[in-house]
């Protein structure tokens, strides 16, 4: 029981994190300076994120 | 799955050859696809920045689950026949078919973003990161099961249904990750 929600715990505080990331990502290039070099840089790791996420959502379907 | 996954049973060498074999399979079906973007895109033409923008804010609302749109993906499930390749063999092609997200069924409506930009991005350099972070999306959770099956003894079942659970809250981060990409990709 305790076990189970120490993980808990640490599901939300994952999902969490990324959201804060994703969510600061989103706020910087939307009201951030127009700075194309780093536009670009935030576009990938944006797609990196992306990318991770969708793989580990690969366990629902195989 | 239909046939069982690699990481399961066996000796330990035979495991971890069968693990080593599913990561590295994992690694070069998603740079060996993500190559077969470049090359497409290439020999077609890239796709307008502005389609890119909408393709993500339609991502987006249907993994926020605002729009109710079931995304066409691949029927094809690794084959028990598989096996046939032996244990090392069968876990790299399975790693291999995984590796590249569009051989089997979708994994989310991210990865049409990601196919999106392995055909737009202008570098190879911007797009190989990308395609291996989505095979270490898949091999992280397989190593963390695997790893507890073979500790524990046990076929990993329950792990797999929490996992999969954990798996399911992701979907409002992916959402929210889509609605920025769009952002970016409007503004140019």
């Amino acid at each position: 029981m305790r076990g189970e929600l120490l993980e808990r715990r640490r599901h939300v505080l994952f999902v969490g994190l990324m959201a804060l990331f994703a969510g600061a990502s989103l706020g910087l290039l939307v009201l951030g300076p127009a700075d194309a070099s780093r536009r670009a840089t935030w576009q990938v790791a944006l797609l990196v994120l992306l990318a991770f996420l969708s793989g580990v959502q690969g366990l629902r379907t195989d | 799955v239909i046939a069982a996954p690699p990481g399961w049973g066996r000796s330990k060498a035979s495991w971890l050859r069968g693990v080593a074999a599913h990561l590295l399979g994992l690694a070069l079906g998603a740079l060996g696809i993500a190559a077969v973007w470049q090359l497409l895109s290439a020999a077609t033409g890239r796709p307008p920045r502005w389609a890119l923008a909408v393709l993500a804010a339609l991502l987006a609302l249907v993994a926020g689950k605002v729009l109710a749109l079931r995304l066409p993906g691949s029927p094809v499930r690794v084959p028990r026949s598989w096996s046939r390749l032996g244990h090392t063999g069968y876990s790299a092609v399975f790693g291999m078919a995984l590796g590249t997200g569009v051989t089997t069924a979708l994994p989310s409506p991210g990865l049409y973003a990601v196919v999106a930009w392995g055909l737009f991005a202008p570098s190879w350099s911007t797009v190989w990161p990308v395609f291996l972070a989505f095979s270490l999306g898949r091999a992280v959770p397989f190593l963390l099961i695997a790893i507890q099956a073979a500790r524990t003894n046990r076929f990993a079942d329950h792990a797999l249904d929490r996992a999969r659970a954990f798996a399911a809250l992701l979907a409002p981060v992916e959402a929210t990750v889509l609605a920025a990409l769009a952002a970016v990709w409007l503004l140019g």
